[in-house]
């Protein structure tokens, strides 16, 4: 009787817990089901299914164009906050100077602004300072890159610092007194121990910036779209199959980051975070 | 030339004194240990020696040279940690390489070191082994061959047997000595564990609070302690406080406690003498001959408590004087005697009672 209810019980939750992620991942399934559609415009019943929704997009150069900008602007925007966030962790987490608590707050900042406010602070910003030097920043790859710094960086700072105060600082001690100068120490110790949570922050950062749309788009100049940009023209101009089959190639794209993610580092030590030692 | 020289050392944390002008030489193959109990800034003063912590005041002389303002990758002092802070991302031989490899040391030159290292710390055969794989003992000993591989003038070990099971620690206290006496490297060796200093050491420096209470042999330190401090941490003391009347402290509760020759304080002051239970002898006749009492110190006493340990009883006693007093009797005799509530009578020669500083 008791066993019984036990029983019960498990399967409620079990229920919950399956019914959860059917809603979250219904509408993905009805994009890719819309994607499949053998029609220029969507109608259900559809007359047919086909992948020439697949071939219109790949044949059209304005989704190519936007897949290669999004993907170099990501691909960007990943490597510059990856090098700057382990950079800052350090001083974050192993100097800990007076005010590096505030810091640390300053630099998770951009998570808690609108990514519309932010990207039109950023075209202000940087039309001024482009006006003040003579030298035109805002509309350019360049400022996008940078742009998009601002919302990965926080990733990065997140995952890079997590990652560091995982490392027993005893071991950069025993490889200083055992002759290796700081540098030295970093490159054989401490970085190959924090590969995991760099794993981890990259990836998050080029699917930070490569979904990010609000913030694009202020700061993208004439001809250059990036793909949700270009999903967003679409939806509003005339939603057909093929916006749906862009879409499935986008969640297909992060959907594959994330399983080398959890493939390389395994889920419990990108947010668990193990001991080191 | 002392392989180490600690001159006048003082470091602050905020505005608490960790370390408080500390000196002391380690001579070439000396083991030195520095022991007392935790936060008395033993580990404070082992992290400057290495160079981990840079000192306020003070100098770092290691063979001679003066290292205070060196880094610790350009001194020649290797520290074992606490917890062997072995790198988990490589192997055995690579722990014990990674020192040779900073060094820029030829490879025909680091194999035969790293695999004599390995050969004498007897984990040759697990040297492709990742630090995880390995247990407590094992892990300490690579430790200890990393740090020795690179052959420093000074090892430092920071409670390198604390994390073992007592067994085994027991095992690697006299494994590590017999390897220091080997390789006759000077070593400094930080623990609070009284027994460890003891057994190991050529010398031991107790601290308390920053400071150095007393710096002597293992024996010296035992027999002699200087102060309130060491007679209570090494071993255990019975303590008695009184005022020097007529070369003899007289407690508060009326006894007389004769002391050697001139370690007696002048008259009236305040003093402070310590006696070891082990020196404390319990008789169970109520009264010793007149001959025994002119030379002893002796007392009535009654049994409040008797504890078995092993080999001996601990025995507490209140004298008739209402002070208390504790004695090891040796156990095969005295199994059925200590009955508690009886009376005995207690003594110990005059040269067992030692003079101690107070506790301010």
């Amino acid at each position: 009787m008791a066993l019984g209810r036990v029983g019960a019980g498990r399967f409620a939750t079990s229920a919950v817990a399956w019914l959860a992620y059917l809603i979250m991942l219904a509408p993905i399934g009805a994009i890719v089901w819309l994607s499949l559609f053998d029609s220029d415009i969507i109608a259900i019943p559809p007359p047919g299914y086909s992948l020439r929704s697949y071939q219109s997009m790949f044949a059209s150069g304005n989704f190519i164009a936007s897949f290669r900008l999004s993907l170099v602007v990501a691909v960007g925007a990943t490597v510059i906050s990856l090098a700057l966030g382990t950079l800052a962790s350090i001083a974050i987490v192993r100097g800990k100077f007076p005010g590096s608590d505030i810091l640390a707050s300053v630099f998770l900042a951009p998570l808690a602004v609108p990514g519309i406010v932010l990207g039109l602070a950023i075209y202000i910003f940087f039309f001024k300072v482009g006006a003040a030097i003579g030298i035109r920043i805002a509309g350019t790859m360049t400022s996008l890159i940078l742009a998009h710094v601002v919302l990965t960086l926080p990733w990065t700072i997140r995952f890079t610092s997590a990652g560091l105060t995982t490392i027993d600082k005893n071991l950069e001690d025993a490889a200083m007194t055992l002759g290796a100068p700081p540098l030295r120490t970093f490159w054989h110790v401490t970085f190959p121990l924090m590969r995991a949570s760099l794993v981890a922050a990259a990836v998050f950062a080029f699917l930070t910036s490569y979904n990010a749309l609000e913030m694009s788009l202020f700061l993208v100049g004439p001809g250059m779209t990036t793909v949700p940009i270009v999903l967003l023209q679409r939806v509003s101009w005339n939603f057909d199959p093929s916006v749906a089959a862009m879409a499935t190639v986008q969640v297909a794209i992060s959907a594959v980051a994330l399983i080398i993610l959890t493939r390389l580092v395994g889920a419990e030590r990108i947010f668990g975070g193990q001991r080191s030692s | 030339m002392p392989s180490l020289s600690v001159r006048s050392v003082t470091k602050e944390f905020g505005a608490a004194a960790a370390v408080r002008d500390v000196s002391f030489d380690a001579g070439e193959g000396e083991f030195v240990s520095l022991l007392g109990p935790s936060g008395c800034g033993k580990t404070t003063t082992l992290r400057i020696i290495a160079g981990l912590l840079v000192p306020d005041v003070g100098t770092i002389e290691i063979a001679g040279n003066d290292v205070t303002a060196l880094p610790p990758y350009r001194r020649s002092a290797s520290l074992v940690f606490q917890n062997y802070a072995l790198f988990p991302h490589m192997t055995v031989r690579e722990n014990v390489a990674f020192g040779l490899r900073m060094r820029a040391i030829a490879k025909e030159e680091a194999g035969p070191r790293i695999r004599d290292i390995l050969d004498l710390v007897g984990m040759r055969e697990l040297e492709g082994r990742y630090p995880r794989q390995l247990s407590g003992g094992q892990q300490q000993r690579v430790a200890l061959a990393r740090s020795l591989v690179v052959q420093p003038s000074v090892l430092l070990l920071d409670e390198p047997l604390s994390n073992l099971d007592a067994k085994l620690r027991e095992e690697m206290r006299i494994e590590l000595r017999q390897l220091q006496q080997r390789l006759k490297i000077t070593t400094v060796f930080v623990t609070h564990d009284q027994e460890e200093a003891l057994a190991m050491s050529d010398r031991v420096i107790v601290m308390r609070a920053g400071s150095i209470q007393q710096d002597a042999s293992p024996t010296e330190l035992f027999n002699r302690p200087r102060t309130e401090f060491v007679a209570r941490f090494i071993g255990s003391a019975n303590v008695l406080t009184g005022t020097w009347r007529n070369g003899t402290l007289q407690t508060a509760a009326g006894l007389r406690i004769r002391i050697d020759g001139s370690h007696a304080g002048s008259e009236g002051t305040r003093g402070m003498t310590a006696v070891r239970p082990q020196n404390v002898k319990v008789a169970m006749s109520a009264a010793l001959s007149a001959q025994d009492a002119g030379r002893f110190n002796v007392a009535a006493a009654t049994i409040a408590l008797a504890s078995y340990r092993g080999s001996y009883w601990l025995c507490c006693m209140r004298l008739d004087s209402g002070d208390e007093i504790q004695a090891h009797v040796a156990a095969d005799e005295s199994d059925p005697k200590l009955v508690i509530g009886s009376t005995v009578t207690i003594y110990w020669e005059p040269r067992h009672t030692i003079p101690v500083i107070p506790d301010s």
